[in-house]
């Protein structure tokens, strides 16, 4: 009796031709049976191929889902649980399944060994890029994209357990439940959509039941432990450190059919058990790969789990007990010294003829070379597996397995039933976990007689998804890629999405027989994640489209909004760019209006982005002198300086400014771009580099908002809304001055009187809660004085305007002297940075220094990126004389101005030389000027 | 012209709500970080005792103070919730300590949830990397949340408190209305 449901019919498409299975098939299934015997075309030959396998070890039923215009490929039919109105179709095929004009490649197999490509498309080079690539790549490759967004959702989680299970055949199931019974948590994930691994495909009578039932039993069982989670439709695909495993759960196979599509899943285990089975491997013989050459095992499976029979007339050709299993009318058995030469037939093998010459007819040849034990999860940790010549096979090294796991069953080389039990059992002792005493159940051993091909001067496939024959595995031989790694990248053996789950040890074999070496002297190669293809969307997990990334609001966003803000990304802030206005023809406009009002009048621009660090306790003055290239440890309470940090090699890192509110207090600010950055750097250095110093630091970026407040009236306009009692007149509140106080009857702030912008120009900051409130009641109270709200555009031309350094400046490769400011690098102590800034080559007289550029012609414009050479000179590194950082139109010189790095550029003012542009094809003269291009005498900030 | 400032709430009232849990926004209390200055650990434990009734959190706990809850969050730093609004509770904080400790206030960098709702646990699992069957009242952690930072305090059996950064609280509503 099989497991499907025949009273539930699902209907489902193949091609364009409507079909009928049942609940409970897979795709593959229910296609044999419909007898549709012809699913696919191969690789390179495009011969004609059919299902093999019945798990995800199958490497000839690929085929692309379909819904509406998405299209997914290369899905295993044998993964793919059916459902209602599947869509499935062919692939790597033109124009039909049937009749496919590629297959003409199959003429010319002659050509087509492997390396066909490395010597045959060598000359001309300059075809290399341009048209044999293309032209390769539109022949090969498996399945289309359909390029249609994907309208799933996917989604990541975390589980944790003591006890992980991987796999749920009979050892698998055995293990779980004797743990769940024991309390232990534990997470049996098995990648089927029905858990019970062969028992489902061999049915045998264990404890008196048959093995469906069984099956049944234990996992109602395990269904009703609360510490016991099912999780079928999952495959664990990889194994990491500190007992994290990869886990993806498949709730639907369906395109658009389900909230979440798939899981992406995070799995913490204390313990691990590796149940994940074997798989059975094919031999190589002429033509062995006719649709209608099965693994015996899949033709079991077909049988008893779905009752389909894929043959009236079954021939089974094997080298070991468990192929005779395989209900058939031939039975061919090397081990009898029987062997199948050849088949015949088109679409479908129709016969097969034997090394002695006799044909005999069959609709279905079931082979089975042998099992490998799905060992690939061992190896994830660089695992190298053993070879067992009783078995031949490849077992896991029990002394080399990822920690906290284990391996039973036929993962193991246990390949019986009552042998799965009994590793199931020993393990769970070893734990010191009681486990009954196992099932009865038939007992056969596994015998094996170690075979693998059938020679022949036709070709006998190894490698049925990559097209590898066992010709070509003795060809890499013959040129000199003996070495399995080799031997793989030379002819794609075991590569691609299968990962050589039946080819390996075949293809191994066939090159120890051409070296002349055992398969263990002969070695493997091994295996890395996934262990199968993990999509891309469930990598993703939701993070696509508007929760692709966080986004961070500063405290004006609303209101930004509300005046019509265009937004730019800032990492992950999202900041004002330029506020247009009605009548504003482009940006340009925006930003010039701004600027101009801004300098005339007073401007309010939200800096809250900006890094706020917190540095409190008795050393703190000590602990900036180590971290800022100048002195802090001086600075008077309500006062503010700037700072310049290095990185430890010399590199300008970041600067800002600091205030100092209290003997132990200071407030540092960052860059906006550096703000994480410098405070993982300063948690570093307090706790790691100098922890018997008395400091702490706490982030207040989020705490407090911030506005610049920047212009000729600013202080008028601050004077509205600061509390009477606090006098921020000039001489009582001078420039880098700073201090607490009150707003608006009595809102704590801070103010600085502080200048990017080289106005006269403060910031007033206030907790975050009144953000909203400040920036309305700013606004208001400068109506008379016309303010306007400026954005980061305005902000970036007025301090290219001063002259001020920023981003596009401080970018990982300059120094305290190129930025001009070797002055502010004390003397009288060290600092992080401080002895390597002073190598040779960077403290070079004639070194990169910052300067300003104006077009040398009216009308000129020149672009950041531009690089420097001497007037006529060539454009070429050698000639390289450094290059623009940042540019802008200033509105107030009516000019575009930039300001860059130039090889001895202090002493080049006023010199023509050339800036050339290649990216934008922008070449132009520049003159060298001072980088202050705006009220160079500071008069107005001190205003 | 009236130029008071009012505060503004970061879900302006809004809650969150299925048939399994309630999530709102607390507002009215204050979040003070506090750092204990270099050997002065003693001194700190009896002043936070005699202060609020019980000794200061060990690490990966919370306790309910008086006025509040204390929850550590990093080696000689701990964060109180005082469940009353006083934008200036830091300074007294820091008053009381005298020297022994320094505060931050911290109210504003952060959104406040209060969580509520029956074997929430399964919930989390595609949220944060807590394993919550060993997450007990009592506890508190710093983790994250699709990238964006998160306290997770369990006040009790069905109360959990989520404490994330306020810039991003947008972002964070829509993570947790995507799993409620």
């Amino acid at each position: 009796m099989s497991l499907v449901d025949q009273s539930r019919v699902l209907n489902f498409t193949f091609d364009g031709k409507n079909y009928q299975g049942f609940h409970g098939d897979t795709l593959a299934s229910a296609l044999l049976r419909n007898k549709v015997s012809l699913v696919g075309r191969s690789f390179k030959y495009h011969r004609p191929r059919g299902i093999m396998g019945a798990g995800s070890e199958e490497p000839n039923g690929l085929v692309e889902i379909h819904k509406g215009k998405v299209c997914e490929p290369n899905r295993r039919a044998t993964t793919v649980k059916l459902f209602d109105g599947l869509e499935a179709k062919s692939q790597n095929r033109f124009p039909s399944l049937k009749y496919d004009l590629l297959s003409v490649n199959d003429l010319f197999s002659p050509f087509f060994a492997a390396g066909f490509y490395y010597k045959t498309f060598m000359w001309p080079r300059s075809f290399w890029e341009k048209v044999y690539e293309p032209a390769i790549r539109r022949a090969a490759g498996l399945g289309r994209l359909s390029h249609a967004a994907d309208p799933d959702q996917y989604d990541k989680g975390f589980l944790f357990c003591d006890l992980l299970v991987i796999g749920a055949g009979p050892a698998g199931l055995w293990a779980a439940l004797n743990a769940g019974r024991a309390g232990k948590q534990v997470i049996l994930a098995d990648e089927d959509f029905h858990m019970g691994g062969r028992i489902l495909s061999d049915n045998p009578e264990i404890a008196a039941l048959s093995g469906h039932e069984w099956v049944a039993q234990i996992l109602a069982e395990l269904s009703a432990l609360a510490n016991v989670r099912l999780m079928p439709r999952t495959t664990i695909y990889g194994v990491f450190d500190h007992g994290i495993y990869g886990a993806l759960e498949t709730k639907t196979d369906e395109i658009g059919g389900a909230n979440t599509r798939q899981v992406l899943w995070k799995i913490n285990a204390e313990r691990s058990i590796l149940a994940a089975g074997a798989t059975e491997r094919p031999i190589a013989f002429a033509n062995n790969d006719r649709p209608g050459v099965m693994l015996a095992s899949a033709v079991r499976t077909y049988a008893n789990r779905f009752g389909v029979t894929c043959g009236s007339n079954i021939a089974v050709f094997t080298n070991n007990n468990s192929g005779l299993e395989t209900n058939a009318a031939h039975i061919i058995d090397t081990r009898q010294a029987h062997y199948v030469s050849d088949t015949m037939g088109r679409h479908r093998i129709k016969a097969l003829r034997l090394v002695s010459g006799e044909k005999i007819r069959t609709d279905c040849l079931a082979v089975s070379g042998g099992w490998n034990p799905n060992l690939h999860l061992t190896c994830h940790k660089r695992g190298r597996p053993v070879w067992d010549d009783a078995l031949a096979c490849f077992k896991p090294d029990p002394k080399n397995l990822p920690e906290g796991m284990s391996v039973i069953g036929a993962a193991n080389g246990s390949f019986s039933t009552i042998g799965a039990f009994r590793d199931a059992q020993n393990v769970l002792m070893d734990d010191q976990i009681k486990c009954e005493k196992p099932p009865n159940v038939d007992h056969i051993d596994y015998e094996v007689s170690a075979f693998w091909h059938v020679k022949s001067k036709k070709r006998a496939w190894v490698d049925f998804q990559n097209d590898v024959t066992a010709k070509d595995i003795e060809l890499a031989h013959q040129e000199g890629f003996s070495s399995v790694e080799h031997v793989k990248r030379y002819t794609t053996l075991g590569m691609a999405t299968d990962q050589g789950r039946t080819s390996n040890v075949v293809g191994l074999a066939v090159l120890a027989e051409a070296t002349g070496q055992s398969i263990p002297q002969t070695g493997t190669t091994i295996f890395r994640p996934p262990y199968t293809p993990i999509p891309l969307g469930a990598l993703a997990g939701r993070h696509k489209g508007q929760d692709f990334k966080p986004v961070r609001q500063t405290p004006s966003h609303d209101f930004a909004q509300e005046q019509g803000a265009t937004f730019v990304e800032s990492g992950y802030w999202k900041r004002a760019q330029w506020i247009a206005r009605k009548g504003e023809k482009g940006w340009r406009d925006s930003v010039d209006r701004e600027v101009l009002m801004t300098r005339n009048s007073v401007g309010v621009c939200d800096v809250s982005t900006l890094g706020k660090i917190d540095v409190q306790g008795r050393d703190a003055g000590k602990f900036l002198n180590k971290v800022y290239v100048n002195t802090f440890s001086t600075l008077k309470v309500g006062r503010c300086r700037y700072g310049l940090m290095l990185r430890e090699d010399g590199m300008a890192m970041d600067d800002g400014t600091c205030a100092r509110f209290s003997d132990t207090h200071f407030v540092m600010t960052t860059t906006t771009a550096n703000a994480g950055r410098v405070f993982r750097h300063l948690e570093f250095c307090r706790q790691c580099l100098w922890p018997e110093m008395d400091v702490h630091l706490i982030s207040t970026t989020e705490q407090w908002a911030q506005y610049a407040v920047a212009g000729p009236n600013s202080r008028k306009l601050l004077e509205k809304i600061v509390d009477p009692a606090f006098d921020i007149s000039n001489e009582n509140f001078p420039y880098m001055g700073c201090q607490e106080l009150t707003i608006c009857g009595g809102v704590r702030a801070r103010l600085f009187r502080l200048s990017f912008s080289g106005e006269l120009a403060y910031e007033i900051a206030v907790p975050t809660r009144y953000g909203d409130s400040l920036i309305r009641t700013l606004m208001k109270a400068g109506e008379e004085f016309e303010v306007v709200l400026y954005g980061l555009e305005a902000l970036g031309v007025m301090r290219i305007e001063k002259g001020h350094p920023a981003g596009n400046e401080l970018n990982g490769q300059t120094t305290a002297a190129n930025l001009g400011l070797s002055g502010f690098v004390s003397k009288k102590k060290d600092c992080i940075g401080k002895v390597l800034s002073q190598r040779e080559g960077l403290a070079a007289q004639d070194g990169l220094a910052l300067v300003g550029f104006i077009p040398a012609h009216s009308g000129g414009k020149i672009t950041n990126g531009a690089h420097f050479v001497e007037k006529g000179a060539k454009a070429i590194p050698e000639n390289d004389l450094g290059y623009m950082t940042s540019v802008a139109w200033s509105p107030m010189l009516n000019s575009y101005i930039g300001i860059g790095f130039l090889k001895d550029g202090k002493n080049r003012l006023g010199q023509i030389i050339e800036a050339k542009d290649y990216v934008r094809n922008n070449h132009l003269e520049v003159e060298v000027v001072s980088p202050h291009f705006f009220d160079p005498e500071g008069g107005r900030l001190r205003g | 012209m009236d130029n008071r400032l009012e505060p503004t709430s970061i879900l302006k009232g809004h809650a969150l709500e299925s048939d399994r849990v309630m999530i709102s926004e607390i507002t009215g209390s204050e979040i003070i970080s506090v750092a204990i200055a270099e050997q002065s650990e003693k001194e700190f434990r009896a002043i936070f005792k005699k202060e609020f009734g019980k000794l200061p959190p060990k690490p990966g706990k919370f306790v309910k103070i008086k006025g509040g809850i204390a929850l550590w969050t990093t080696p000689d730093q701990i964060m109180l919730i005082l469940e009353s609004q006083d934008i200036r509770s830091d300074e007294k904080i820091a008053a009381i300590f005298s020297g022994y400790a320094y505060t931050t206030l911290q109210t504003d960098g952060w959104l406040q949830l209060t969580v509520t709702g029956p074997d929430l646990q399964n919930m989390w699992e595609r949220f944060v990397p807590i394993d919550f069957s060993k997450f007990k009242p009592g506890d508190a952690i710093r983790t994250q949340a699709h990238h964006m930072a998160l306290i997770v305090v369990r006040l009790d059996e069905d109360i959990y408190r989520f404490i994330s950064p306020r810039s991003t609280s947008q972002s964070f509503i829509r993570a947790l209305a995507h799993i409620i």
